[in-house]
């Protein structure tokens, strides 16, 4: 009666049984226990410091903070507002790394305007080595549509390639994370600051367009382009990341193309027929001044785009951009 | 003894076969784990934007539909409602909010010259309806008409145009008599396909045909005059006199659904400002208002909601309100009881 037989199993082979199934039980316990991480996986910008971009901006000078050249060349009104505002040589110094932010956003041909001009982009860049003797000038923005082929059809890779600047595409590596201070969205969050490493001078250029959501894109909202992360999530509250973008960013100075405004079904347009010619061109220091006056090529007025005046609380310009006593010049046709 | 190990091997097999699986399973989470991305939980560790899956069980083979002489410049590529973005940007609203489902997109360019290439777009609303929505609110001031489909036209370089529960647009990058060619031959070649059709555009057919301006329909699905509790209203122009009117009308539920809508849209108008006045024809058995010196005018027949927006001139107005009335019971059962 020691063991047990019933026909089919006997006491020792159940005792044998039970004591392999308890061993792989404490095994797989012992192996859950070795591999449990209590601290969860670390977010990497944990681990990394934050940064802040420096402030680009120089000294300003009462009366020399906007221009506004009227004409229909691109490369004419830029230089003469350039010029009226004290030459690209107040701005760049011999040496400088200038960084040019255009917008590049969508892969789509210049005559659509969806894209900063690649023709005024080359002339920017230009200017800064001919007379600003700038060291290095660089391109860069995270376009949100395959940067390569962005940079690639809207022309404006190869204009600033032939004009002497590097394109520097965004990388994982290029990201640092950032937080705005008293911001409410730009916390924690990644921004294409390695391409500001060892950069001097900023300068930031845009096409006047309407924009679905925001009802304008123009040179702050320009800036969008220098954040990472899945940012379409800023849409639900884009005059504040607007905003804070404004005052995350000190430029140099901003160029806003008005030669053609995309008055309507921006930010992508689709159609020349989406565009009017306006033949004006913004050069500021002020890019919230700028954009205010912009608002009035899209038959808007500041009041329209909320943003422009949470910039201005925030401290990043002014929307009475009269105040600053703009220059205006007309070019002949 | 025999019936004993055959037992034990049956059941060392299936423990085998149990067990496999499991260890499959467990070593794919080891060296899975590895490989964590911080981005599906933090979306601000997304560097780069998400993922954008390829063509491959797009419904329609665009590279098939191209002309002589021009090939795939790029991949297809599909975009969903979480990757829209990425290729239009702060366009995506307009079509999410639209019943969006899908994008396919792809470039094709000339064998023989490669400034000369165009893109197609082909977007997945879902209905027809949703499709005429995008397409109308979209429509260039600078239309030509095309027989491509009943809703289609080319603006310069570019067509758009839907065909069933899809909205298409082919742009090219360059005036080219070539390449506008190959576009035209692009979009025949998508309407000609067999599609499936959902959802009708029926209430274009209560819009009185005098004074109407041609191709002037639009359908807005949300939010409509800046009114949250206003959607599924078509519109449409009509010229009187000397200036424009618009008139609209959206086709409810219930005859008790229409008369909510309506309260609902006058009472917005009068809490932003607007007077309600009195109608100049007795025959306007509606509500005339005020908006800061443009004429408003809310009407309900049956199911329907209908009325004038932003008209300037009161008698141009309720004349088009009326007609529309009209219109509206003569060809619904409202006319036929009466």
């Amino acid at each position: 009666m020691g063991e047990q037989d019933n026909g089919n199993f006997r006491r020792r082979d159940f005792l044998a049984r039970a004591g392999k199934a308890a061993a792989c039980a404490c095994g797989a316990g012992a192996a859950a226990y070795w591999l449990y991480d209590s601290k969860g996986p670390e977010a990497a910008w944990q681990k990394q410091q934050l940064v802040t971009l420096p402030d680009f901006s120089v000294q300003e000078e009462p009366g020399r903070s906007m221009c506004i050249a009227t004409g229909p060349d691109r490369k004419q009104t830029f230089n003469k507002a350039i010029d009226l505002l004290g030459g690209i040589e107040r701005f760049i110094k011999s040496g400088d790394t200038v960084l040019i932010k255009p917008n590049v956003a969508f892969a789509t041909p210049p005559m659509l305007g969806a894209t900063a001009n690649p023709e005024l982009v080359a002339q920017v860049a230009r200017l800064c080595y001919s007379r600003g003797n700038a060291k290095r000038v660089i391109i860069t923005d995270n376009s949100i549509n395959d940067p390569a082929s962005c940079f690639q059809l809207s022309g404006i890779g190869k204009a600033a390639t032939e004009a002497g600047a590097g394109i520097v595409m965004p990388r994982p590596n290029l990201f640092g994370h950032t937080t705005l201070a008293g911001g409410k969205l730009i916390r924690n969050w990644p921004i294409l600051y390695g391409a500001f490493e060892k950069v001097d001078k900023v300068i930031g250029i845009a096409p006047v367009k309407d924009h679905h959501r925001s009802g304008a894109s123009m040179t702050m909202k320009n800036w969008y382009g220098l954040l990472g992360g899945r940012r379409n999530i800023f849409h639900q509250d884009i005059n504040t990341i607007i905003a804070e973008l404004a005052t995350m960013v000190r430029p140099t100075f901003v160029v806003l193309d008005g030669t053609e405004v995309m008055m309507t079904n921006g930010p992508t347009g689709g159609s020349v027929s989406d565009l009017r010619r306006a033949n004006t061109m913004i050069v500021s220091t002020d890019h919230v001044a700028a954009d205010s006056f912009g608002s009035k090529l899209l038959r808007l007025t500041p009041s329209d785009l909320p943003y422009l005046a949470k910039a201005q609380a925030a401290g990043a310009g002014t929307t009475d951009y009269k105040s600053l006593k703009p220059i205006i010049t007309e070019m002949a046709g | 003894m025999s019936s004993q190990q055959g037992r034990s091997k049956i059941e060392s097999i299936v423990s085998i076969v149990l067990l496999i699986p499991l260890v499959i399973s467990g070593v794919g989470i080891f060296f899975k784990q590895f490989h964590y991305d911080a981005s599906r939980v933090d979306i601000a560790m997304a560097v780069s934007e998400l993922p954008v899956a390829k063509a491959v069980g797009a419904e329609i083979d665009l590279a098939s539909l191209l002309p002589a002489g021009f090939v795939a410049m790029t991949e297809a590529e599909t975009f969903e409602r979480d990757t829209l973005y990425v290729k239009i940007d702060g366009k995506a609203d307009l079509y999410l909010q639209s019943g969006f489902r899908e994008l396919s997109c792809q470039r094709f360019v000339s064998g023989d010259d490669e400034k000369l290439w165009a893109e197609i777009y082909l977007y997945d609303m879902g209905t027809a309806r949703n499709a005429f929505a995008v397409y109308s609110i979209q429509r260039r001031a600078t239309a030509v008409k095309l027989s491509l489909s009943r809703f289609s036209y080319k603006a310069e370089s570019a067509v758009f145009f839907t065909t069933a529960k899809y909205y298409v647009e082919i742009i090219a990058a360059v005036e080219s008599e070539k390449l506008h060619n190959a576009v035209l031959t692009v979009a025949q070649n998508i309407a000609r396909l067999p599609h499936e059709q959902k959802g009708s555009l029926g209430e274009l057919k209560f819009f009185p045909e005098r004074g109407l301006i041609a191709d002037s329909f639009k359908l807005q699905l949300t939010s409509v005059f800046g009114f949250e509790g206003l959607d599924n209203i078509f519109t449409a122009k009509y010229r009187f006199g000397a200036g424009t009117v618009t008139a609209f009308l959206s086709q409810r539920q219930s005859r008790e659904e229409a008369n909510e809508v309506a309260g609902n849209y006058y009472q917005f108008l009068i809490d932003n400002g607007a007077t309600a006045k009195s109608a100049v024809n007795d025959n306007l058995a509606g509500k005339v208002l005020d908006f800061y010196d443009s004429i408003e005018i809310i009407l309900v027949s049956g199911r329907f909601m209908l009325g004038v927006h932003e008209a300037y001139d009161q008698l141009s107005a309720e004349k088009v309100a009326i007609m529309l009335k009209e219109k509206v019971m003569e060809a619904t059962d409202i006319g036929r009881t009466r």
